[in-house]
This record gives structure tokens, C-alpha cells and sequence, in this order.
């Protein structure tokens, strides 16, 4: 499997890299589906993400929305909500996680990749409870056994 | 020929390993037809070929020798054969059965408890300072909640909120969900007939 393109995040005005899929649920309980347009992007979307604040209390918000309905047709935030600029994600309760700084990790799968470091939030209901960051470290890989794999899966076979 | 057939009786003890090996050749027959009916596709076989690993004659002799070896089992041993055969078979149905299930992250243990649908509606208005969201049950997920409700059209039917702590075991693969979960089942005799999930990573 391919790394997937992420979901962005606009958070104190920068705009960051989102290794969740808060729409997942919506997508699931509204029965609608998007068409992949490349590997890099089984779920078809990609979704544009942002924190805002009001009196004090900050929540998830959906701005911006690029969908691929066909391969050629790309629907956006107002196709798939009309009526609205934003949508709460008030259906979110869990973390998001946003890779920062360097890559330590190439992994070719989903949102495998390890970064230096994670900012890490918590949301109830699509309302912010708790952030955090986490200090990653390049993992330690155990050498393969090539001999242990199958044929077909060992090298130059 | 069928009174022939019917008055012969074996004579020599080829005529007794004859008569032996009939339902180990009727087993091998069944079991040549099942490997028939799984053999590789044009497209697999085709992926094969480009990935450069097509099968050489080395290979086919190979696997030839062992459908002989094989063959030769099942005639000889059939009557094993005659005992694992019906717990194969039994095991294939349970796993045909076990693939026909509904996967939902509810399960008994997570039910809370029995609710009313209006209760459920009343407590789940969407407070948004942005008004972002529409003044309907479960909000944008209003769609879901209708097409759920519609669905408990039957007079067992029970609705049950649900709630699967982070960590909770969830669906046929018994995956850890990632957070928490909540949400409502609909519950027929005790059975998770349906799931709506109101809140989720």
C-alpha cells in the first residue's frame, strides 16, 4: 500500500499536515463514497481542517473539501455540504495527530511515516480537551531473516 | 451388460484392489475438480508472468509428481480420507458462515441501555457557535439517524445506546478501537441487528 496523501490542518495560522481522518464517520453514516484518483489516495478526498476558538472553548472545523466524485469531476466543500463554508465535527471524538519536523522514517504504507515529532490533540465531540507532543525516535528494525521468509518474498528469488 | 456386471464377482486379489479403490478414485475425483475449480485465473496468471515468475517445466513435473503422490494417497487411504472429509466440509461452512456475519463495532457488552428515540433525538442537538450545523437530530449526521430509524420496522426491535471504552475489542477481527465510541444499536432478542455511531475518531 502506498503512503496516502494526508488531511491538512490549519492550527494558530499555519497550515500542517493531518495523519487523521475526522471525516471518516460522516462519510460512513451518510452512505457517501468517493472515487480514488491515484494510490496515493484510496479514500478520494482530501480534506482542509481548522481549529477556532470562540470564548475560549476551540472545535474542529471542516473549511475546505477537494473530493473526487469521478477521476474528472472534483467536488468541494459546498458540493458536499451545501449551504455551508464550514462544517463542525462534532461526530470527532479522538485524536488527531500532525507529523512536525524531519521525516526519520519513510514507511510505504497509510500514515506510516515517522517523524521527529507528533503534535498530538485530543477532541470530544469536535471540541478540543487536550494537546500535546510527542518525541519520536527513529525505530530500531530487527535484521530480516531471510531465510525464515517465504520464497516469494525473499530477495533477488 | 448390466446383468454381466451385476453376476461378477472378483476373482483374484487385483479384482478386491479394484473394488477397493473405487470410492478413494470417486474421493480423488472430488478433490481433482475442487483444485480445477481454484486454479489460477488469466489475471493471476498474467501478474505472474510480468512479475517473472512463470512456472517452468521443472515446476509443472513437480506439481505433477505431487498430484500422482496425492492421487495415489487417496486411493490407497481413502477411508482416513472418509473421516477428515466431513470436518473439512463442516469447517468450510462454519467459515462461509462466519464471512455472512455483520461486522459492527457493537456487541452486547458495550449496550448501556434501552432508550426511547425521542429521549435519543432531544439529547443530541448540536451546539455550534458558528451555526454550522443544521438544527436536526445528530446534526450533519441527521441522514445516518433517519435511514437507521426507518430500518426498525420490527415490533422486537429494541433501541440501546452503546458505548466502547478506547482500547475495546470491536467487529469480527476484533480490532482495538482507537477511541472511544458511542453510539445506538438496534437489538432484536438480544442480537446487534443494526449500529448508528454518533461519535468516533
Amino acid at each position: 500500500m502506498t503512503a496516502q496523501v494526508s488531511e491538512r490542518l490549519i492550527y494558530g495560522g499555519n497550515e500542517i499536515p493531518l495523519f487523521t481522518n475526522p471525516l471518516s464517520l460522516y462519510l460512513k453514516n451518510s452512505g457517501t463514497r468517493f472515487v480514488s484518483p491515484h494510490t496515493a489516495n484510496w479514500r478520494g478526498y482530501v480534506g482542509t481542517w481548522e481549529i477556532l476558538e470562540h470564548k475560549g472553548i476551540e472545535r474542529l472545523y471542516l473549511v475546505g473539501l477537494s473530493a473526487h466524485k469521478s477521476y474528472e469531476e472534483i467536488l468541494s466543500l459546498s458540493d458536499v455540504f451545501p449551504g455551508h463554508d464550514k462544517v463542525f465535527a462534532h461526530w470527532f471524538t479522538g485524536e488527531l495527530r500532525c507529523p512536525q519536523g524531519a521525516q526519520l522514517k519513510y514507511r510505504h504504507m497509510g500514515y506510516g511515516s515517522v517523524y521527529e515529532y507528533d503534535l498530538l490533540m485530543d477532541f470530544k465531540q469536535g471540541v478540543l480537551v487536550n494537546k500535546h507532543a510527542r518525541h519520536n525516535e527513529l525505530p530500531k528494525e530487527e535484521p530480516v531473516d531471510q531465510s525464515k521468509l517465504p520464497a516469494f518474498l525473499r530477495k533477488g528469488s | 451388460m448390466m446383468d454381466s456386471l451385476l453376476a461378477w464377482r472378483p476373482s483374484s486379489w487385483v479384482d478386491y484392489l479394484l473394488i477397493y479403490i473405487l470410492p478413494g478414485a470417486m474421493m480423488a475425483t472430488y478433490f481433482l475438480l475442487n483444485a480445477w475449480q481454484e486454479r489460477q485465473s488469466d489475471f493471476v496468471r498474467g501478474v505472474t508472468k510480468l512479475l517473472g515468475k512463470e512456472t517452468s517445466l521443472v515446476d509443472r513435473l513437480k506439481e505433477f509428481g505431487v498430484y500422482c503422490f496425492a492421487i495415489s494417497c487417496v486411493l490407497l487411504g481413502w477411508p482416513g480420507f472418509l473421516i477428515w472429509l466431513p470436518f473439512s466440509i463442516a469447517q468450510d461452512k462454519r467459515n462461509k458462515a462466519w464471512q455472512a456475519l455483520s461486522d459492527f463495532d457493537c456487541a452486547p457488552e458495550y449496550l448501556v441501555a434501552k432508550v426511547n428515540p425521542v429521549d435519543a433525538e432531544i439529547a443530541s442537538y448540536v451546539i455550534d457557535p458558528f451555526s454550522t450545523v443544521p438544527a436536526l437530530p445528530f446534526g450533519h449526521l441527521n441522514k445516518g439517524w433517519v435511514n437507521f430509524l426507518a430500518d426498525m420496522a420490527d415490533d422486537a426491535d429494541e433501541l440501546w445506546s452503546f458505548y466502547i471504552p478506547k482500547g475495546g475489542k470491536t467487529g469480527k477481527y476484533q480490532f482495538e478501537t482507537a477511541s472511544e465510541t458511542r453510539g445506538y444499536a438496534r437489538v432484536r432478542d438480544g442480537k446487534i441487528m443494526a449500529e448508528f455511531i454518533t461519535e468516533r475518531d
